[in-house]
């Protein structure tokens, strides 16, 4: 099983594995269990490998060490208006100059912020933290008003020009996207209900923290807006999403009303969008918004730190809800940061203003 | 032959929803819109399941009532045949006006 190299090939997930372990004949339960461990060393190698590189160069670092500074391996397509994301053209590679096209550099620069991003805040090497080549696809489709990460690519539609224009243009919508290749290589959290929510709150913090770090934002300038930029001028809207206010994003005849909950009271049950995941994940996004405003400063450092390693904990697994990766989180606040410090503090408070219980008993 | 249609997700998680009678729309377009829903398998599509490969794809929802035959499909959008998730594009973009 999973004989693939990439993690993108593998698509059993770990809580199935580790059903076949405990209940499996025996060359089932062994294959099942050589892929469980594997997958538990390469994480931890990577947790380690990320502490190392997150302490920036050191005193009598090594020529080598200096040497294997990662650098981002950008690969941008055109999909030439076609839902293909693997036949177009390549028009711009790591190193090329700018094309002209908007889209194409548009993508290149924003996947580029984002590499740094992760690389220079969390010492992350990429998606896979192992250097994956960051493949971009653009103009995708007829007025495609979408992007998403197809598992491999981030890929970006120039919109319907109706609603919705070119995705490019909002470079927490860039971050977004290969955010969710984070948080895939990472967790693995399922695209449904509240781990659907998690994944998708998990892109919105790291779009949003790329922008901020990007203008050099403090937590209490920022604006906390997603896709600010990807409405047309006829909607009325501040952007797709509010991390401060969810909710009050956009109030617009044609499009409706921004449906995103900032409470546990007001969580939405639905089919749709995959159990409300981009609905739900305005109750983790205040969370963050909140840790992350009580606590000041760039928002990168500690709230984001904190939320960027509970991804990575062990005890986050694929169907992970609100209530454990709040207390995940609070974990890791007082592993970083101590007991009684402010940082736990803030951690409670955020997850408290949007009804998640952190305490043990929850 | 009615069709009932519901597409949500994407980034944006706006969800556009439309309802048609083929009878009702232009005789071509009606016709081809028919030939294609009964070529494919819609509870086919049902099986494949909504869960997406990677993140923010459209998800599909669509009821068919043709005659005496009910079928209806929630499914992730690259599990849908490209043919038809054009139509349903078009069919669904047309409420915006």
């Amino acid at each position: 099983m999973c004989r693939g190299r990439t993690p993108f090939h593998c698509f059993v997930p770990p809580h199935v594995l580790r059903s076949i372990a405990e209940n499996g004949d025996g060359d089932q339960r062994k294959a099942a269990l050589a892929t469980l461990t594997r997958d538990q060393s390469i994480r931890l190698a990577r947790v380690q490998n990320a502490k190392v590189r997150a302490g920036g160069p050191r005193e009598g670092a090594d020529f080598l060490a200096v040497a294997a500074t990662p650098r981002p391996d950008r690969r941008i397509r055109d999909a030439q208006g076609r839902e293909e994301v693997a036949r177009g053209p390549f028009v711009r590679r790591e190193g090329d100059p700018p094309t002209g096209d908007k889209a194409a550099d548009e993508a290149y620069d924003g996947l580029g912020d984002t590499f740094g991003f992760f690389l220079e805040v969390y010492g992350r090497d990429s998606i896979d933290d192992e250097g994956m080549p960051l493949r971009g696809v653009v103009h995708f489709g007829e007025q495609f008003a979408n992007a998403f990460w197809d598992g491999r690519r981030m890929v970006f539609g120039d919109g319907d020009g109706v609603i919705l224009g070119r995705m490019t243009r909002s470079l927490d919508v860039i971050g977004h996207e290969l955010g969710h290749g984070v948080t895939e290589a990472e967790a693995g959290l399922e695209y449904w209900g509240q781990s659907g929510a998690l994944n998708e709150s998990m892109s919105d913090v790291f779009g949003s923290l790329v922008e901020q770090r990007k203008r050099n934002q403090k937590a209490d300038a920022a604006d906390w807006l997603i896709g600010n930029e990807v409405w047309t001028p006829k909607i009325k809207g501040d952007a797709l999403r509010s991390m401060k206010a969810p909710g009050q994003a956009y109030d617009d005849p044609l499009v409706g009303k921004d449906p995103q909950p900032a409470h546990m009271r007001d969580y939405v049950e639905t089919v749709d969008d995959n159990g409300g995941v981009h609905i739900n994940s305005g109750i983790p996004n205040h969370a963050f918004y909140t840790t992350a405003t009580k606590l000041g400063g760039f928002a990168w450092e500690r709230a984001g730190r904190i939320w960027y390693e509970s991804l990575q904990h062990p005890a986050l697994k694929p169907t992970t809800g609100f209530a454990r990766f709040a207390r995940i989180t609070l974990r890791v606040a007082e592993r970083l940061h101590g007991q009684t410090s402010g940082e736990v503090k803030a951690v409670r408070e955020g997850w408290d203003k949007v009804g998640v219980p952190t305490s043990a008993g929850a | 032959m009615r069709l009932a249609l519901k597409r949500s997700g994407g980034i944006a998680g706006l969800t556009l929803r439309a309802e048609v009678e083929t009878e009702e729309l232009p005789e071509e377009e009606g016709r081809e819109l028919r030939e294609l829903v009964r070529r494919t398998n819609i509870e086919g599509l049902a099986e494949r399941g909504s869960r997406p490969r990677g993140a923010d794809r459209y998800q599909y929802d669509v009821a068919v009532e043709d005659g005496d035959h009910r079928a209806r499909a929630v499914v992730s959008g690259e599990h849908v045949p490209p043919e038809l998730r054009s139509a349903l594009d078009r069919l669904l973009q047309r409420q915006l006006g």
